[in-house]
């Protein structure tokens, strides 16, 4: 087998400043550091998806996660990565209850999903550029840099995403992972889609990562790999676990041949080792939690397995060639943790880059805008043949059918605001990112409110014309529609994230979120009536009106959107 | 919980008997009103049904407030309660409403009606609250919905002032007036025992729907079972 050179290798240039994550407060008394899960139950709907489960990753160790598909494993690596509330139970991070303290454990963690979760119209360096800012990484461009060069992504670094080939995209995912020196990884499949070299250039990695004590959990299919460089092995099956072990006391072809055998239950003994077979039901015995159904036995076997199951028990990892700088990551178990507090992570500038990003890809792409306004002027041009009457007529009908222009013309780009990041799973790196949860509200909706903003401005002279309206109102018109427009995009945003993981999400929005716009309609209408000069709507009311609404909307979104992005 | 059993086995028999008297008292008892004729006992249907409509609301925003508050499942499954028993209670108002609007006015429906178009929207609102829950079956169906219940409460108390726009044709209320009731007490029995009645299969069909909810919630961690 060639093996490609370390992916570490290009990692020597690295400074000292780059160690900021070990700086965090780490394990306090009575929690190690590593990963510690206990009591662990999740819902889909109204299926349990998780029971009790248990785990703990010791410090500097990797664990992998095993089990058929559906056992439960990326939804365990979801909940240890923040991305998902448990029903019941609770992750500590490095001694840090994750529930409580989310955003010291984002800080701390590095996670490569089953998706790749980058954004495909921005180039491989705009998208590590991104995730730097979030993380405040010192020296952005070049910890961008090295992580690039880390992966072998040097020669593709200006390329989009898009571009990229499956195995190469993987590797954009584990630079991002890896770019702000976390000292927990978390990886779903790591190795799909990489060729041989790759495979071995992760192993590398993650050994070396491991060798400098960052704790490692992975849920991977590949049991043969899983063994060999694993320390910890844990099966889960139907939610529960099914087995844990340490990997040097797993026999190889009977955990090939029984991957389904250990987890039927019955019989799954006959995979394992004596030794291990007393360890089904909870990981957490072997490696010294306190097991639930703890027996004297139970306890000698985990204690005896955890003086068996060496840290570091084969060279396969040497650290000299691959400097990753993570200093003292992990080892500073002791000290201020105990009164470690979640501090929010900062809102403005993700919540602007977020923004930013959402306005150079359509920039690049120009998929919404065009549709946003050809589907407007189709919706005045019904309206001109729908209700066929005079010049008058249509100018009293103008304010009405400019709110539902620009209300229903802008609605399958909102659909689109948070779901175009959810289907690539960007949604789910931005959401593992240490920023505070406003961002993931306030940066779709000023990106929807400019895209919304500039459709009036392209439509509303538009209307004016087809509908016999005073040119010289264009300028109050577009002034409305933008403050209008303030409270529509809050409210779509909201209801756009509500939707995203909803089965019939393109008919759940519109019932969703026009109910909630009625009163925007009512007031902006009215007002925009006032404006070309019908004397019974009182234009002053209708303004106020439409101001609390965007008020009103944009307080609600930034409080509930957190519920409905980390449910 | 003895008391809690016996009260909710109590409930039940107690809320067909007040149900029979209050039709009873509408439909037989209750004397004709001299302007709106028979058509007053369209209202004993209709005045209750839209009060607890309200409340039911009310019930569904509280236990989602609490379910967002403590990740109890009890609490989403009270305001999937809530807003189940308010959606058919709404619906009942809008129709006896528009029956009566069209015997005593003339008209089905007045898009300048304040209340008529503000009951609509709580129509909606619960409307897409349940669609909501029937097209989410992920992990957050409750919080995604708990949301929607919350956010709806602004945008109605928007709703009412944006109504205030239009004039309105709803009639002033009879009972709540800040004098005294402008309606004979003949009829203001009846009304307290449609009202009582309302509340008591409001209280039982709540009580009910979340216990059925919490079962299936049961049936589905046992595994037995492909719950709706």
């Amino acid at each position: 087998m060639t093996r490609r050179p370390p992916m570490g290798a290009a990692d020597r240039g690295m400074t000292s400043t780059r160690q900021t994550v070990s700086t965090a407060p780490s394990a306090p008394a009575g929690q190690p550091a590593g990963i510690r899960a206990e009591g662990i139950d999740f819902r889909y709907g109204r299926v349990l998806a998780l029971r009790g489960v248990d785990l703990v990753v010791p410090s500097g160790t990797i664990t992998s996660l095993l089990g058929p598909n559906g056992a439960g494993k990326t939804t365990m690596l979801w909940i240890i990565a923040t991305l998902r509330r448990p029903e019941s139970g609770t992750v500590w991070i490095d001694g840090i209850e994750a529930g409580k303290s989310p955003t010291l454990v984002r800080r701390k963690m590095g996670f490569v999903g089953h998706r790749n979760g980058h954004f495909p119209n921005l180039s491989c360096t705009e998208n590590l550029a991104l995730f730097a800012g979030f993380h405040k990484v010192p020296t952005p461009a070049i910890a961008v840099e090295e992580a690039i060069a880390r992966v072998g992504l040097s020669a593709q670094a200006s390329k989009r995403a898009s571009t990229l080939s499956h195995g190469s995209a993987r590797r954009l995912a584990i630079a991002r992972a890896l770019l702000h020196s976390p000292s927990v990884l978390v990886f779903d499949e790591p190795y799909s889609g990489l060729d041989v070299s790759s495979a071995s250039a992760l192993d590398d990695l993650i050994g070396a990562l491991a060798s400098k004590g960052c704790t490692i959990l992975m849920a991977t299919h590949d049991v043969e790999r899983a063994r060999e460089i694993s320390q910890h092995l844990v099966r889960l099956d139907q939610g529960r676990v099914a087995w844990s072990a340490a990997a040097q006391d797993v026999d190889r072809a009977m955990l090939l041949a029984g991957d389904g055998q250990a987890g039927s239950g019955s019989d799954g003994g006959q995979a394992l080792s004596a030794t291990t077979r007393i360890q089904r039901g909870s990981a957490a015995a072997a490696f010294g939690a306190p097991a639930r159904s703890s027996s004297a036995i139970a306890k000698a076997i985990a204690s005896s397995l955890r003086t068996r199951s060496p840290v570091h028990r084969r060279p396969l990892y040497p650290a000299a060639p691959v400097r990753l700088h993570l200093g003292s990551i992990s080892k500073n178990a002791a000290g201020k943790a105990a009164a470690a507090r979640d501090e929010p992570g900062p809102l403005l500038m993700p919540a602007l880059a977020l923004a930013r990003k959402d306005l150079a890809v359509e920039w690049r792409a120009r998929r919404t805008l065009p549709a946003t306004v050809v589907f407007a002027l189709i919706i005045i041009m019904l309206f001109g043949y729908a209700f066929p009457s005079g010049p008058e007529d249509m100018r009293d009908l103008a304010p009405g059918v400019m709110w539902v222009a620009l209300i229903f013309g802008a609605m399958p780009g909102l659909a689109r605001a948070v779901y175009a990041d959810e289907e690539t799973g960007a949604l789910d790196s931005i959401r593992i990112s240490p920023i505070d949860r406003g961002a993931l509200f306030f940066g779709p909706w000023l990106s929807a409110w400019v895209m919304s903003v500039v459709t009036a401005c392209l439509l509303i002279p538009a209307l004016v014309a087809l509908l016999q309206v005073d040119v010289s109102a264009i300028p109050s018109l577009i002034s409305i529609a933008a403050f209008g427009l303030v409270g529509w995009a809050a409210a779509g945003v909201l209801t756009s994230a509500m939707a995203v993981s909803a089965r019939a999400r393109e008919l759940l929005l519109p019932v969703i979120l026009l109910p909630l716009v009625l009163p925007l309609i009512l007031a902006a209408v009215t007002a925009t009536a006032g404006v070309l000069g019908d004397p019974n709507a009182h234009v002053g009311t209708s303004l106020v009106l439409v101001g609390a609404y965007d008020v009103v909307f944009l307080v609600a979104g930034f409080l509930l959107m957190p519920f409905v992005l980390e449910a | 919980m003895k008391w809690r059993k016996r009260s909710m086995r109590a409930l039940g028999p107690l809320t067909l008997i007040a149900v029979a008297a209050a039709m009873i008292a509408a439909f037989l008892v209750s004397p004709r009103e001299i302007v709106l004729g028979e058509t007053v006992r369209i209202l004993y249907l209709h005045a209750g049904a839209a009060w607890v409509a309200y409340a039911a609301y009310g019930i569904t925003a509280i236990g989602a407030l609490l379910f967002l508050g403590t990740r109890s499942r009890r609490w989403d499954q009270l305001a999937v309660a809530g807003a189940e028993v308010g959606l058919v209670l709404t619906t009942v108002t809008l129709v006896s409403g528009m029956i009566w609007a069209r015997a005593a006015q003339g008209w089905w429906w007045q898009w300048s009606d304040r209340r008529l178009t503000l009951t609509l929207f709580l129509w909606l609102i619960y409307a897409a609250y349940m669609i909501a829950r029937r097209n989410l079956d992920g992990s957050n169906r409750a919080a995604v919905s708990a949301v929607l219940a919350l956010v709806g409460i602004p945008a109605m108390i928007l709703n009412h002032f944006a109504t205030l726009l239009f004039r309105g044709y709803h009639p002033d209320p009879v009972v709540s007036r800040p004098d005294a009731p402008a309606a004979d007490a003949s009829f203001l029995w009846a009304l307290g025992l449609s009202s009582a009645a309302y509340i008591l299969v409001f209280v039982w069909l709540v009580a009910e729907r979340a216990r059925l909810e919490s079962r299936i919630d049961e049936l589905a961690g046992l595994g037995v079972s492909d719950p709706p």
